[in-house]
């Protein structure tokens, strides 16, 4: 019988994904301490979110609030009252929203252009409205962020462990002692003794089926499948938030989906949506407001939605980005250049020969995601941590603070790398843990079978399951049976593999199996809804006396215990 | 295929196959990378940024082609121009005379002033 081969490796901090959450974690840990492991899926150089690009960071920036009257106390109410529903962390938001701009100077200091002549603005930053009620955006040039990170990581000293799924975490008398990932190259397991572990591993991208029918087709990076989250409650770390959905029915360009923000999003002064009509339904960015319209039926200061003029039989929607002069066609071409998957949009257009001047982009909701605006993660306290001591959560990882997005990652990281640090200090020798038997049966399981699945029709199943059982008919009935049918799907798959690649999807399929029952469980759990990242058929009213809480789900002794937090 | 490496321009430095967040590509240090999972292409574009010989472009599979459609536009009348000021004003961190901002309430423009520029306040 096959037998895994497994390599040790040992560090006083290891740091699990390679985003913007993960790079600046790395730096701030290996500035802190001379032994530092980095390890990611993919590589630092382009992984992640950003990947190809960030445009956008928002923050409190003092010169330019204070101005216009908008203190941090306000920005930081004004997010957890329309960007969180009063449902936030509130001291980890606070720390968000008032280390922001440290953070972005930290970009500009290892190579980020942040400031631009044209700007009138103190400090000739680019600053935008998004989300909140002032001008606080700011609009970079962040195409290559990801490179300049991964070499701001390697300057610090921090060691690169790149193609290295980490997928279990080994604990110790409940506490942290190091993580185990895969080499989806050289197809080891790689076992990494750790004092302290920071998880950044983001969203859950897979687990919806998308619109266009193609599995990697989605607005954010397929390779994110839960690996972090998965790996964290079965170490017994408490998740919070996990049944809500992110954004759901948030519109793109159809089919060849992008982030950014097409039709909303800052970046396109003279850009309008319309029908099929040519009405306009939605104006200008400083007809609609300060804020950008996430959701499907959203009315825009039109009255009328894309939704709405769909369902009236005036579709399809089309963003029209023709209009403004040759400054303000080259300031949105910019800016897409800079936003993640814009290079590779903008190279599509001109290989097929679009041109916004002359062609409408036609839009279509998107795939509900997961995380995000829903910030479904581990619960984590004001030094990052987890309920698992040792064990840390920085960016899109994180549960409980909707929104926190870019500036998240960056904050989160860095404060996450000093907790980190702190903790490897006071810390004595590496220990041993436990917490990888399943994982290496999983494994080895695989790599003595010659016939049974593919990781496709497993992939397939799942994004039927999610999508049937979870967004249109939410109810307890509902997501009882999809959990039914991950458990049946967990039991009788019989994947196979041929070769690392694909043992890979493997075991992303096993976490994205792990999450979809954690949200299950949590849906049938929270009896109400609650705005549009939940709403059940059963309990259509939201229910502020019972539920205006965090509810967290954890395993203790293998039995799932659920927990209310009052934020 | 979705990103198609020219072999005649290739240095078969690996940047692609060492950068591609999907893994993709395969590669033997000896000659151009191979596409060997082209369905697991996400279309970031990483590939074509990051290729030293502008070796690299994407071809999009049939689903994912953007069906052309002509856009409005048209030489801006007075009103529009204006419009479009005011856009720009609060669109681009220039400040001078700024819109002000919409609290998101319906402005009352017809369908007529909105496709020349939208309504001029």
């Amino acid at each position: 019988m096959k037998q895994i081969e497994i390599q040790e490796h040992s560090c006083d901090i290891c740091v699990v994904g390679g985003g913007l959450a993960g790079c600046m974690a790395a730096i701030r840990a290996a500035e802190l301490n001379d032994d530092v492991i980095l390890a990611d899926k993919s590589n630092p150089e382009r992984s992640g979110c950003a990947g190809t690009g960030l445009d956008h960071i928002w923050g409190y920036f003092p010169e330019v609030q204070s101005r216009e009257g908008v203190s941090l106390e306000q920005m930081v109410e004004d997010h957890l009252q329309n960007v969180a529903h009063g449902l936030v962390n509130r001291p980890m938001l606070h720390y968000i929203a008032a280390t922001s701009y440290e953070r972005i100077l930290d970009l500009e200091r290892f190579g980020a252009r942040i400031r631009f002549e044209d700007s009138t603005l103190p400090g000739k930053l680019r600053l935008q409205y998004q989300m909140h009620a002032c001008r606080n955006t700011l609009h970079f040039e962040g195409r290559d962020i990801k490179r300049i990170l991964a070499k701001a990581v390697r300057k610090a000293g921090a060691r690169i462990l790149d193609r290295v799924m980490v997928t279990e975490l080994l604990t110790r008398d409940g506490q942290i002692a190091g993580v185990v990932g895969y080499g989806t190259r050289d197809g080891k397991i790689h076992r990494i003794r750790a004092k302290a572990v920071i998880m950044s591993t983001g969203r859950i991208n897979r687990l919806y089926k998308p619109y266009p029918g193609l599995t990697f087709a989605i607005r954010m990076p397929p390779a994110l499948t839960g690996d972090g989250k998965a790996a964290m409650f079965r170490a017994g770390a408490e998740l919070i938030n996990m049944e809500f959905l992110s954004i759901p029915g948030r519109w793109s360009s159809r089919n060849l989906i992008r982030g950014g923000g097409l039709p909303t999003g800052s970046y396109q002064p003279p850009g309008v949506g319309v029908n099929a009509l040519g009405e306009v339904i939605r104006r200008r960015n400083h007809e609609v407001g300060n804020k950008t319209v996430y959701g499907t039926a959203k009315t825009f200061a039109t009255g009328r939605s894309f939704q709405g003029e769909l369902e009236a039989g005036r579709g399809p929607i089309y963003a029209d980005m023709s209009w403004g002069s040759e400054e303000d066609q080259r300031y949105m071409l910019w800016a897409i250049e800079n936003e993640g998957l814009g290079p590779g949009f903008l190279h599509i257009m001109k290989r097929y020969g679009l041109d916004f001047r002359k062609h409408k982009i036609e839009l279509w909701p998107i795939e509900p995601e997961h995380s995000a605006a829903a910030a479904g993660g581990p619960m984590v306290d004001e030094s990052c941590q987890t309920t698992v001591p040792g064990l840390y959560a920085a960016g899109d990882e994180a549960g409980g603070i909707p929104g926190s997005v870019a500036p998240g990652a960056f904050t989160m990281g860095y404060l996450a790398a000093e907790s980190a640090a702190g903790r490897a200090a006071e810390t004595g020798a590496l220990r041993d843990g436990d917490g990888d038997g399943e994982l290496l049966d999983f494994c080895n399981e695989i790599l003595n079978r010659s016939t049974g699945d593919p990781w496709e029709d497993a992939q397939a199943t799942i994004h039927n399951h999610m999508s049937d059982y979870n967004i249109r008919f939410r109810s307890e009935t509902m997501a009882r049976r999809g959990l039914e049918c991950l458990e049946y799907l967990e039991n009788n798959m019989r994947l196979t593999a041929s070769n690392p690649h694909e043992l890979t999807h493997c075991l992303e399929i096993r976490n994205l199996i792990e999450c979809g029952k954690i949200i299950f469980r949590s849906t049938i759990e929270r009896k109400e809804s609650r705005g549009e990242i939940f709403q059940r058929r059963d309990y259509p009213e939201q229910d502020d006396a019972n539920w205006l809480c965090f509810l967290g789900q954890k395993l203790e002794n293998r039995q799932v215990r659920f927990r209310k937090h009052t934020p | 295929m979705p990103p198609v490496i020219d072999k005649k321009l290739c240095n078969t430095c690996g940047i692609c196959y060492n950068i591609c967040p999907q893994d993709v590509f395969s590669f033997d240090r000896k000659q151009a990378p191979i596409i060997a999972y082209p369905q697991e292409c996400w279309y970031c574009g990483a590939c074509v940024v990051d290729c030293p010989k502008g070796a690299v472009s994407l071809t999009l599979p049939l689903p994912l082609h953007i069906v052309p459609s002509p856009a409005l536009y048209g030489p801006p009348g007075p009103q529009e121009r204006q419009a479009l000021e005011l856009a720009a004003d609060f669109s681009r961190s220039i400040e001078g005379d700024p819109a002000e901002p919409d609290s998101g309430q319906e402005t009352g423009g017809s369908d007529a002033a909105d496709r020349q520029g939208g309504k001029a306040r």
